[in-house]
């Protein structure tokens, strides 16, 4: 026991006791206010062809059984991101065609199946932010958000099944569209600040490698526009890691590296520094989807759901290792479904705590706590509804009635421990509570991986 | 189309435009040829541990909602040594596992009416898993092959389960499982790995591109090809191994400035399509030798609450299996890989190995307390003999570093077995004449294609035909009084699949 104790005070020490590990002036938090996003953007046009087949012959049958798919799509995506404005556009079409022949001869029940199919599927997503800095309001920035997603298909099977006793085939036409449109507007602002968090460790383990000077606070501003630029460089390249790197010591004036300095830095972005925002904002959205489904045989159905809510978050960087969040989202539900109505009143709030000392220590804490007020209406013979929301519903024959009423609580606590002692010891450590109405949820789980020895001659 | 013709040629003819791609001498396979193993080595020794605790209840019972409720425990812990050794002399190989697992639950099922209790737990007192190989060149091109594969394993569970005022059924099993496989043989011929070689002479061809005039000598693509063979071992020791991979192959390759762009841009190297590369040729033949020892015994007991039969014992049922087969037989084996030029290999492969089952027993038998004494259980039974199995395998490979790669392979596999009859009739009413002897025939061609321009463009085509033809016997053991039987029974069949995929980048760019 006395061993264990001391071992886990040597590595807890060590935690501290080295350069490369945390930040030397964590208190500053000026990095993280003073960040501005960078305008820049990306766009990709690319069309593309995918053919898969089988097929197979067995001696016994003289049937040549096969499947085909032959698809062609065209793609295109265009994204844009400045300090004021965001526009992510994506768009699909694609045309697919699929024959397929199956079935068995062996006994009694054979029987051949043909297929023949038909799709074109369309897709269309828009997603827009727009900052008013100049328009401040009791010194707020106001802004407005927006997001369209539709997405159609039609599929004309020519011949959808052929039995073998079966003459003539049936014919279904299907048509799907999924629309979904949100529309937001509030005030505040909040950050991504990841970017900045990574280049900060940057200029750490650039200092804890000896080479001067060390980056002012300027160019860990522009390293920071670029590594938010990270995502795009993946896009944009097959191979992005020379184009991306290039770039950052351009920035920095840096002509030239030792290999092992470049994949030492490089490890910046292979820490685990959390998800990191800062700022605040409290808008209010309107959610508006509406599904319709038409077919031959079923007929045309329509599903549509109205969500209005007020967002409110707030993130803030105690210093660079501390980070809290809270944030409290009131909303009005209603789900108009075939046989199934349900208008919903919730409330959520949560807290969140995130403490890391850079490649070392993570400790994520948070909590949160909904309370939702539903009305659901069905019919006297449903059984089980799983509606794909957040949810199962149970409901035994006995009791089944057309409403139902009521009010639910749920909470959560959990709280994650990691500790990284690089090629030696990895441990991992997950407790959560959970509650839902009457039903209790906790688990505890660790996991220890130790490395006694790891040599290479 | 006449586009479609336009983009093809336009790609085409960029193959041969850019420097960044081929090898300017791929005629010259010296550094292949003379391309000699690093001496080193690396051994880890690791352990880990896991545990993970679940609880689920609901306070408040409700019929409106029914549901499981209970906890379960899990636990494994263990330990595992790596040890490898690679030289001209020997190449050595040694991976031991040992592991122990623990699991106990209690849930109690509301889905039915009365509810059902289970309390159980699992216990794999331990596992041990080991495998090794060893090769050692004795004089010149001689050498004996040592190899070994095992796995031990403990394992016991009992659960509860208890349904309130109605029954109450208890589960045991115990089994045992060891399985150990030996070979040891004699060879002559040395067949190595030279995909490093090919990755070293891309590396030159990146350096060339880039103008640093840093050139890089056979002597020095040597020791870069040995530096390039040890990337597993790097991977294995350090959780992010880059680093130091490539500090110390720039101390080799003489590039210990240079800017991100032109470093990157030689790590690319690794991540051409370039295939798996083998030069050289080996004829070896041994003796293999396998042990199989499982036995399981499950034992059920259930005792009936609702007719207050408890006080009598209940109801017993035993399920006893065990196997066990020794096997011993001689293998041969050859292969060969040439690369004629950088940008061609073929090879080809031949194994021929004979089992013979030295002792065979296979038992499944069943205790119930109605019956007195163990019953067979009806079911497959019987055994083979001997089996006799073949394989060739032909590959030819052609790269056009990171531009095409296109890979040919087709493979034969022949099986025949004799199986073991004594104690078994034929079955009257085949409709094919049983027979003691088996064959299965395997023959199929695959076919692999991809064009690569980076940022650009892919291309990846690939093909698979094959011919299967299988003749087997079906032994059945039947219940007490009715004779175990045998029957013949064959197919065959012809498949194909295959996939081409395209995607073409009109734009792409960020600004």
């Amino acid at each position: 026991m006395r061993t264990s104790i001391l071992f886990f005070l040597l590595l807890f020490t060590s935690a501290f006791s080295q350069s490369s590990i945390g930040f030397r002036a964590n208190q500053d938090t000026s990095p993280l206010t003073s960040y501005r996003l960078p305008d820049w953007g990306y766009s990709i046009l690319s069309v593309g062809f995918q053919s898969y087949g089988k097929g197979r012959k067995n001696d016994d049958e003289k049937v040549l059984k096969y499947h085909i798919n032959n698809s062609a799509n065209g793609r295109f995506r265009y994204f844009r991101e400045n300090d004021a404005r965001s526009l992510d556009l994506s768009s699909l079409a694609s045309i697919s065609h699929l024959v397929s022949k199956d079935g068995t001869l062996y006994d009694m029940n054979s029987y051949m199946e043909y297929g023949r199919r038909i799709a074109f599927d369309g897709q269309v997503e828009i997603a827009f932010d727009r900052y008013f800095p100049r328009r401040r309001h009791f010194g707020f920035t106001f802004f407005a958000q927006g997001g369209i997603n539709k997405d159609l298909e039609y599929i004309y099977p020519s011949k959808a099944s052929n039995w073998k006793w079966e003459k003539g085939a049936k014919r279904n036409r299907s048509f799907f569209v999924t629309s979904r449109t949100s529309l937001c507007y509030g005030f505040g602002r909040i950050r991504n600040v990841t970017p900045v968090i990574r280049a900060l460790r940057f200029r750490e383990r650039y200092a804890n490698l000896g080479r001067t000077p060390e980056l002012t606070q300027s160019q860990v501003q522009e390293l920071a526009k670029l590594f938010s630029q990270y995502s795009g460089y993946n896009y944009v390249y097959d191979r992005s890691d020379k184009y991306f790197w290039d770039a950052a010591y351009r920035t920095l004036d840096i002509d030239s590296l030792a290999p092992f300095h470049v994949y030492y830095l490089r490890e910046s972005f292979l820490e685990n520094v959390g998800n990191r925002f800062e700022g605040w904002q409290i808008d209010v959205q309107l959610d508006l989807s509406a599904n319709h489904y038409d077919n031959t045989i079923d007929g045309y159905e329509r599903y549509t759901t109205r969500k209005i809510g007020v967002n409110a978050r707030w993130y803030k960087n105690l210093n660079l290792d501390h980070q809290i969040s809270f944030s409290f989202f009131p909303g009005y539900d209603i789900r108009d479904i075939p046989e199934y109505d349900s208008f919903t009143t919730s409330y959520f709030a949560s807290f969140s705590h995130l403490w890391i000392i850079a490649d070392r220590l993570t400790l994520s804490t948070s909590a949160w706590a909904q309370r939702r007020d539903y009305n659901y209406s069905y019919p006297d013979d449903l059984y089980t509804i799983n509606s794909g929301r957040n949810y199962d519903y149970y409901n035994s024959h006995s009791t089944a009635s057309k409403e139902s009423k009521g009010r639910e609580w749920q909470t959560s606590l959990s709280s994650q421990l990691t500790f990284f002692f690089e090629d030696q010891l990895s441990f991992s450590t997950y407790a959560s509570f959970a509650t839902r109405g009457w039903h209790l949820q906790w688990r505890v789980l660790a996991q220890i991986e130790y490395y006694i020895d790891r040599s290479l001659h | 189309m006449k586009y479609l013709i336009s983009i093809f040629m336009v790609a085409v003819s960029t193959l041969t435009a850019q420097t960044s791609f081929g090898i300017r001498e791929p005629k010259n396979t010296a550094n292949i040829s003379s391309y000699k193993l690093p001496s080193w080595h690396y051994s880890t020794l690791a352990f880990h541990v896991r545990g993970d605790a679940i609880g689920d209840y609901y306070i408040k019972d409700s019929d409106k909602s029914p549901h499981s409720t209970g906890a379960h425990t899990f636990f494994i812990g263990g330990g595992d040594f790596l040890f490898f050794k690679e030289n001209e002399q020997q190449t050595l190989d040694l991976t031991i596992g040992i592991y122990s697992r623990l699991l106990a639950a209690k849930t109690t099922t509301r889905y039915n009416k009365p509810p059902n209790t289970k309390v159980g737990s699992f216990k794999d007192y331990g596992i041990l898993n080991f495998s090794s190989g060893w090769r050692r060149y004795l004089r010149h091109n001689n050498f004996f092959d040592f190899n070994a594969i095992g796995a031990i394993q403990r394992y016991a569970e009992d659960s509860k389960t208890e349904r309130k005022d109605v029954d109450v059924k208890t589960f045991n099993e115990n089994r045992n499982i060891n399985d150990i496989q030996l070979g040891i043989g004699y060879g002559i011929g040395r067949l190595r790995n030279v995909t490093p070689v090919i990755q070293a002479l891309r590396i030159r061809e990146r350096l060339s591109a880039l103008n640093k005039n840093i050139e890089l000598t056979n002597q020095d693509i040597e020791r870069l090809a040995q530096h390039l063979a040890k990337v597993s071992g790097y991977h294995r020791i350090f959780d992010r191994y880059d680093k130091y991979f490539w500090r110390d192959l720039a101390d080799i390759a003489n590039m210990s400035e240079l800017s991100a762009f032109e470093q990157f841009y030689i790590r690319d190297a690794l991540l051409e399509r370039i295939g798996q590369r083998y030069h050289g040729w080996i004829i070896s033949a041994g003796l293999n030798f396998h042990h199989t020892r499982n036995s399981d015994i499950d034992v059920h007991h259930t005792s009936d609450l609702a007719n207050d039969m408890s006080d009598d014992g209940g109801h017993i049922s035993t399920d006893f299996r065990y196997t066990k087969s020794n096997s011993f037989g001689p293998y041969a084996s050859l292969r060969w890989a040439n690369n004629f030029t950088l940008r061609h290999q073929l090879s080809v492969q031949v194994y021929l190995s004979l089992d013979a089952n030295l002792e065979q027993e296979n038992r499944i038998m069943n205790l119930r307390d109605s019956l007195p004494g163990y019953h067979p259980i009806p079911g497959t039974c019987g055994g083979i003999k001997y089996k006799n199995n073949n394989s060739l395998s032909c590959e030819y490979l052609w790269a056009l570093h990171d531009r095409v790669l296109w890979t040919n392979t087709l493979n034969a596999e022949l099986t025949v077995a004799q199986y073991s009859v004594e104690g078994f009739v034929s079955k009257p009413d085949s409709k094919i004449k049983p027979s003691d002897r088996g064959l299965w025939q395997n023959y199929y061609f695959d076919s692999s294609f991809e064009f690569y321009i980076e940022n650009d463009f892919v291309l990846s085509l690939n093909f698979r035909l094959r011919r299967h033809e299988e003749k087997r016997s079906v032994f059945r053991c039947t219940s007490v009084g009715s004779p175990d039987y045998y029957y013949s029974d064959k197919y065959g069949f012809w498949d194909w699949a295959y996939n081409i995929q395209f995607t073409y980048y009109l734009d792409r760019k960020l600004f």
